[in-house]
């Protein structure tokens, strides 16, 4: 009786369960039978026709890519696009549209169990899980194929995504540099008085310099006791790229924008214990929000809210255009670093081509195709021409007659994320040379003595993944000054220390080492 | 009844469940195929996985996958918080759970009993986004309900996010806001079904209502109660990765006390995952999950063996 009855229970409960958990949960094994590795046609031998097939059958090309949102007009947008491809390429496309909420979910999904894609974009974080797994095939071995991608993209940028030998994807066209800025309100700037002349050439050689923007964030506080002087989730501190080659992950880094080739422990550094040290005078002083370290909404929603006067982020060349058309205020922009090209950043994703690909030489030519032709790029970002943009007067794209923000049916504005926004478009609002701008910009950083070498984490994976645990813990703490840097630095050191730093800087020395001696 | 258990059914009597057999085979096949087959799969925590060679034809890894989660200087601290929350949310959750249930259903108006019993249900079914920002309304360094309190009566403003002495009380209250309308369902659907002949017959003996929780009542839950608690023991290496994560708003310095298995397994492999090492904690926390149950159902049915479940 008593057995029945527990029994009827537990039959309750789990149903119960399987009720209420629905489809979360269980995240288990999903790989499937991943057998099926298609023969794909090999590599071309020589002097291989690389030309387009425009007869047979036509492919069809799984292009995996990021959106801001759902759009309405996805289904308009994939037409358009399958049109354009039918026409040059003779290749159909199934648009996989995905979000970064649940891109790394789904890709992870996609790959493990092969299921058919060709070509997406993927993150450096994963390389060298995506090469160990084999998701990823080699690009050297399609050169041929990729000739256009090289003319966009230079030689130097083109291997950018070489890990080991193994040549992971292609960047895409953006800025090459992340120095760090500070973005401010251009009103209220202006009516205390300050000129964006006063703030130029702050530079980490004279920390001096820095304390113009203590200053500044004093009279703002001062003027507006109740405004947020300084918030959004990025400190001087985790903007890592802004001051050093970071070398994949900040654990061993090559000091002053990477113009040294000896890799050093950049927490122990005077630079970061100065940029610690700032924070906690904002912190200290109440320009900071008090909930800054555990605020996750980034400074562009904070000011587009109202009560908030500036946040960090890495500027680039058409900052001030995008912050206002995404915060609607105009703001300025006060340099706090020099730019420098390393790998990391440029690499930071790239276009890759999956290796459950079932014809990698046309996905190949998809990839190359994409790098260069400008409608495409726009498609995917702005959406349908003349549904939802059109070309105004100066070159630009701008919203149709009639359409805004909240009735467009596709705007991604993801250009750096596209292969080659360059090709395409700028939004309304930009300079009409704003790409020649970009180039210029970009020929003008310093670059790593680095550059090109990316590390394979493989063998330091275990020390890694045990780092990575550190450093999220402490991170916002130190870099917002919510701890005070004389203590909590070391105290950072030593837990990072114990999880294996010093076995990584090494690793990280000896592959650069390597990767020199190679060069020459 | 023991004798009437022991006899054998004679062929005969078989036949008549047939029918109920048949029944059950959508259910077992579902079983088989969802949870059963999937379990070979556990063979990934112990390979270098790559997707060519597949599941099974990827080259042995030996316990290299492990690695990262057992060495680590943070097992200890993350293995302590894991168990240690678990068991305070079982006893706390079982506990209220049961002291609503019984008040419930001891409400004799129809409609307000219906009432009670949805809203108390109804945190369960709130994401636990949407429950973190609830809680960071009430403790925001800036503009939070306490802090307001507290400067309104002159007080120091506390720094919720930066002190972990506070957490281990806020995770288990909001656990149990958040999860004690499930255990009460069940609970509540073992109390109503107690015979009211009982009940009557104790009231006549003059037992008055303590006594008649005490004698009644609660014997009459235990079963549900071991259930729920072996079913409790068998996750008691997972954690609700919501609740550690969200809740204390991914705030460093409270990892000490905040840090569980699953929320160091996402941080640790935030970047450079792999499936292998993924699959690994899933199994480590399976295997110890498996050997608990196994024991708990062990000294239950020590104790009192009509109450094991196997």
């Amino acid at each position: 009786m008593k057995a029945k009855k527990i029994f009827a229970t537990l039959m309750a409960a789990t149903m119960a369960a399987t009720v209420l958990a629905g489809c979360g949960g269980s995240s288990g094994s999903s790989a499937g039978s991943s057998a099926s590795a298609p023969a794909s046609q090999e590599t071309a031998s020589g002097e291989a026709d690389t030309s387009i097939d425009m007869e047979g059958e036509p492919y069809t090309v799984n292009f995996c890519y990021l959106v801001a949102q759902e759009g309405a007009d996805q289904q308009k947008v994939n037409e358009a696009v399958n049109e354009l491809t039918m026409r040059e390429l003779n290749m159909k496309v199934n648009m996989i549209p995905m979000t970064f909420g649940t891109y790394s979910n789904q890709i992870q999904l996609m790959l493990s169990s092969g299921e058919d894609l060709d070509i997406f974009p993927a993150f450096a974080a994963n390389m060298a899980d995506y090469i160990t797994s084999q998701y990823i095939v080699d690009l050297n071995d399609y050169e041929p194929y990729l000739t256009g991608v090289m003319d966009v993209m230079g030689e130097e940028d083109y291997y950018a995504g070489t890990v080991a030998g193994f040549l992971t994807g292609f960047p895409r066209m953006q800025e090459r540099g992340y120095p760090a800025g500070l973005v401010v309100r251009k009103d209220i700037f202006d009516e205390l008085g300050y000129k964006i002349e006063d703030f130029a050439g702050i530079r980490p050689d004279n920390w001096d310099d820095y304390q113009k923007v203590t200053d500044l964030f004093a009279a703002v506080h001062e003027a507006y006791p109740d405004m947020v002087v300084l918030d959004g989730t990025v400190s001087l501190g985790t903007s890592t790229y802004a001051w050093t080659d970071v070398l994949s992950d900040t654990f061993g880094v090559l000091e002053n924008y990477g113009q040294t080739t000896t890799v050093t422990n950049w927490f122990e550094t005077d630079q970061f214990y100065q940029l610690a040290k700032l924070h906690r005078t904002w912190f200290e002083n109440g320009y900071e929000s008090a909930d800054i370290a555990t605020n996750t909404d980034s400074g562009e929603i904070k000011m587009k809210a109202g009560n908030c006067f500036s946040f960090l982020l890495y500027y680039k060349p058409n900052t001030a255009a995008e912050k206002l058309s995404q915060t609607g205020y105009e703001v300025e922009v006060i340099e706090l670093s020099d730019a420098c090209k390393m790998t990391t950043g440029v690499a930071s994703a790239v276009f890759s081509i999956a290796n459950a690909s079932k014809d990698k030489v046309k996905a190949a030519q998809f990839l190359n195709w994409a790098y260069t032709n400008g409608e495409f790029n726009d498609l995917i970002n702005w959406g349908v021409e003349g549904l939802d943009w059109v070309e105004d007067e100066n070159g630009n794209a701008c919203y149709p007659e009639g359409v805004t923000a909240a009735t467009c049916g596709y705007h991604n504005d993801y250009g750096w994320i596209y292969p080659n926004q360059f090709a395409g478009h700028a939004w309304v609002g930009n300079d009409a040379d704003i790409w020649d701008q970009y180039k210029v910009y970009n020929d003008s950083m310093m670059t790593s003595k680095a550059y090109g070498f990316q590390l394979d984490t493989t063998p330091v994976a275990t020390e890694i993944a045990q780092l990575n645990t550190v450093w999220s813990q402490y991170q916002k703490d130190v870099c917002f000054g919510i701890l005070d840097p004389d203590t909590a630095i070391k105290e950072m050191n030593d837990a990072m220390y114990a999880a294996g730093l010093q076995t990584v800087i090494d690793e990280k020395q000896k592959q650069l080492d390597e990767w020199l001696a190679a060069q020459n | 009844m023991k004798q009437e258990k022991k006899k054998k059914l004679t062929p005969a009597q078989y036949k008549q469940f047939i029918p109920l057999y048949i029944m059950m085979i959508p259910g077992l096949l579902y079983l088989l195929v969802n949870n059963y087959i999937p379990m070979t799969g556990i063979v990934v925590a112990f390979k270098k996985y790559n997707v060519n060679d597949g599941i099974y034809g990827s080259p042995w890894n030996g316990f290299k996958n492990f690695e990262y989660l057992l060495t680590s200087n943070d097992a200890f601290t993350i293995i302590r918080n894991t168990f240690l929350y678990n068991v305070a949310f079982i006893i706390v959750n079982n506990i209220v759970g049961i002291i609503l249930a019984i008040m419930i259903c001891d409400v004799a108006h129809k409609s307000l009993k219906k009432l009670y019993q949805s809203s108390i249900l109804l945190p369960f079914l709130v994401s636990i986004v949407v429950t973190s920002y609830i809680v960071f309304a009430f403790l925001s360094h800036e503009n939070g309900m306490f802090n307001a309190f507290l400067t309104s009566h002159g007080q120091e403003k506390i720094f919720w996010y930066n002190t972990p002495k506070y957490w281990p009380f806020i995770l288990i209250l909001v656990n149990c806001w958040k999860g004690v309308g499930y255990g009460t369902l069940i609970y509540i659907a073992t109390v109503s079904g107690i015979d009211g002949t009982f009940y009557e017959a104790a009231a006549l003996d003059g037992a008055n209502k303590w006594q008649q929780i005490t004698n009644i009542t609660l014997p009459f839950l235990i079963p549900s109660v071991i259930t729920l608690l072996l079913m409790s023991i068998g996750r008691i290496f997972y954690s609700d990765f919501g609740l550690f994560y969200q809740i204390p708003q991914n705030s460093g310095t409270l990892f000490p006390v905040t840090n569980t298995i699953d929320t160091y397994v996402y941080r640790a492999l935030i970047s450079s995952g792999g499936i292998g090492r993924s699959s690994a904690a899933g199994v480590f926390q399976s295997v110890v999950g498996f050997t608990l149950v196994c024991f708990s159902n062990w000294i239950v049915s020590r104790i009192s063996p009509d109450n094991a479940i196997f």
